[in-house]
């Protein structure tokens, strides 16, 4: 029975934006092979470009100001198609979903305040002594600052590729204590004869001292990086917990005997053991 | 094409996420119904449990012991829902199928102290093949809220030419953890190892298929088990400490510079 078109292209769309971080290309050509209709395969690939990305939050160079800006939903022009804020200079620029940069083109301009900007620096200091490839894009919306931080590791020549992403939204920054929501999703995938991916997402919620510029945003992003340097160590203590316990009690590394199974006298000790009524 | 075509198939499921095999797999069909029959046995899916009613044992499902919608248990040789004309191993392999099941059984039960196996043989030219399958769900403990599931899909071709037999085995296991804790929220480690390995063993003895089957098997899941310890709980988590410098970057740096030093001193010091 012949699919329909649309259930064609829901499959497909659910296929490219099931890709592993730094892997889209790869399932796209995969699919586009297996398909055998580039027509449809275009259909449904030029909006998962761009929904893989913001999914991603990948990162972008602009070129031109020499730094990188995420790709978010949250700073995606209301107005204009493709084009993202860098709340940095404050500038929306065009970005290329396809191509995975920015065209050149510069729209519309909002100013940054304050206290943006001194979570921004205090943040990217973080940034850079913690995550060897992130990027951290700071937005600010009516009394609410969105922290994005996204990092990755691509090595296909030793088939692994990863990404760590955070989103922290400090709300009410107009009263004296604001709320700190966080989330952050780690994913893993190696596949060097196989195929294991680990996915890793925590929630938190946490009050913030609002003082002046400098120590709210010091209060911000100490928070932010205490409770990451936890996941991560909480995390290694889980793998070594998961390793101990449950792996070993789905498959013993040798028999209780301490000894290989002997297969030439397994149907003879088997025979024997029924026959004295014992239990194996 | 064709091969190209698979060749892309069998890549993009090697990319999905392991946790939705079935779904990816069914979609993949639907979307180039001519692979049917090669994804089918190429693709290993989660093993599903069945009960034989009349044994009063488990077994397991799997695409070898299926004719059309039927299974058939390795205990009574008989297909459910009932299949008059199902494929069946011939009178000599089916001697050697009920031997095989009692052997990984016991092996089972060794290595695995519970779980379910079950080993399913067919004729091929110039000998047969056998699928053994074993499946085991991890208890879980109050304190220890940790959901672990392990498939062993280990499929043998045995190539008979006289005296000995050539063994050709493609083993895959598929490993789940999962668990949810304050700490690290929800993890989920999921996924699959392949390995294969030939070998050529004598066929004299009585018995010596499955001596020989159950040594390489044998070999073959220490490897894997050992595979899949480093990968799931050394590799990935290599993985995130290599996106995020717990010690931070300078500290990384630093202490690989120093073993940078250490080894440039250990090398002069070599050449004096």
């Amino acid at each position: 029975m012949e699919l329909t078109e649309e259930e064609k292209l829901r499959i497909l769309s659910h296929f490219l934006l099931s890709s592993p971080p730094g892997e889209f290309s790869e399932v796209l050509t995969d699919v586009r092979v297996c398909l055998q209709d580039d027509d449809l395969l275009n259909q449904a690939a030029l909006p998962c470009f761009k929904q893989f990305n913001h999914d991603q939050m990948i990162e972008a160079e602009l070129t031109d100001l020499g730094y990188n800006v995420l790709i978010t939903d949250y700073g995606e022009s209301e107005t204009d198609f493709n084009y993202y804020l860098d709340p940095r200079s404050g500038k929306y620029f065009e970005f290329d979903h396809l191509e995975k940069r920015f065209t050149g083109n510069i729209g519309k301009i909002q100013k940054s305040s304050d206290i943006r900007d001194a979570i921004d620096f205090e943040l990217n200091d973080y940034c850079i002594s913690y995550y060897p490839q992130g990027t951290v894009t700071v937005y600010e919306k009516p009394d609410k600052i969105i922290i994005c931080i996204s990092a990755f590791r691509f090595s296909p020549d030793n088939f692994w590729n990863g990404r760590w992403r955070s989103i922290w939204q400090l709300e009410g920054i107009s009263k004296s204590k604001a709320t700190l929501n966080g989330f952050l999703k780690v994913e893993c995938h190696y596949y060097e004869d196989g195929n294991v991916q680990s996915t890793i997402e925590k929630q938190y919620t946490q009050e913030i001292d609002m003082g002046d510029q400098k120590s709210t945003a010091t209060n911000v992003v100490q928070a932010i990086k205490e409770l990451e340097q936890k996941f991560q160590q909480s995390l290694e203590e889980q793998y070594q917990i998961m390793g101990d316990t449950t792996f070993k009690s789905l498959r013993r590394k040798l028999p209780i005997t301490g000894t290989k199974v002997e297969f030439a006298n397994i149907l003879a000790y088997r025979v024997t053991s029924e026959m004295s009524g014992d239990q194996i | 094409m064709g091969d190209d075509q698979l060749d892309c198939a069998l890549d993009l499921m090697r990319r999905m996420p392991p946790t939705n095999i079935e779904d990816n797999l069914a979609g993949l069909i639907d979307l180039v119904p001519d692979l049917t029959e090669d994804l089918l046995s190429a693709v290993d899916q989660p093993l599903k449990v069945s009960h034989d009613k009349e044994f009063g044992r488990d077994y397991l499902l799997c695409d070898y012991n299926r004719d059309g919608d039927s299974y058939r248990s390795p205990w009574s040789n008989k297909y459910d829902p009932k299949l008059p004309d199902g494929a069946l191993p011939s009178k000599k392999l089916r001697e050697i199928e009920v031997q095989a099941n009692e052997a990984f059984d016991v092996y089972r039960d060794l290595y695995y102290e519970g779980g379910v196996s079950s080993v399913y043989c067919w004729d091929i030219d110039d000998g047969f093949a056998a699928c053994v399958l074993i499946k085991k769900v991890g208890e879980q403990h109050e304190k220890r809220p940790i959901q672990g599931v392990w498939d062993s899909i280990h499929v043998v071709e045995v190539n008979e030419k006289g005296k000995t037999a050539n063994y050709k085995l493609t083993s895959t296991v598929m490993l789940s953890m999962t668990t949810e804790n304050k700490d690290t929220g929800s993890v989920n480690l999921c996924g699959s190892l392949t390995r294969q390995s030939e070998t050529d063993f004598p066929v004299t003895e009585e018995n010596a298929h499955i001596v020989n089957m159950g040594k390489i098997i044998e070999d073959m899941e220490q490897k894997l088990r050992n595979a899949l310890e480093i990968i799931y709980f050394g590799k990935t988590h290599d993985i995130v400490n290599e996106i995020r410098a717990i010690k931070g970057v300078e500290e990384a740096q630093r202490r690989k510079q120093s073993q940078m030093n250490i080894v440039s001193t250990i090398m002069e010091d070599k050449q004096r």
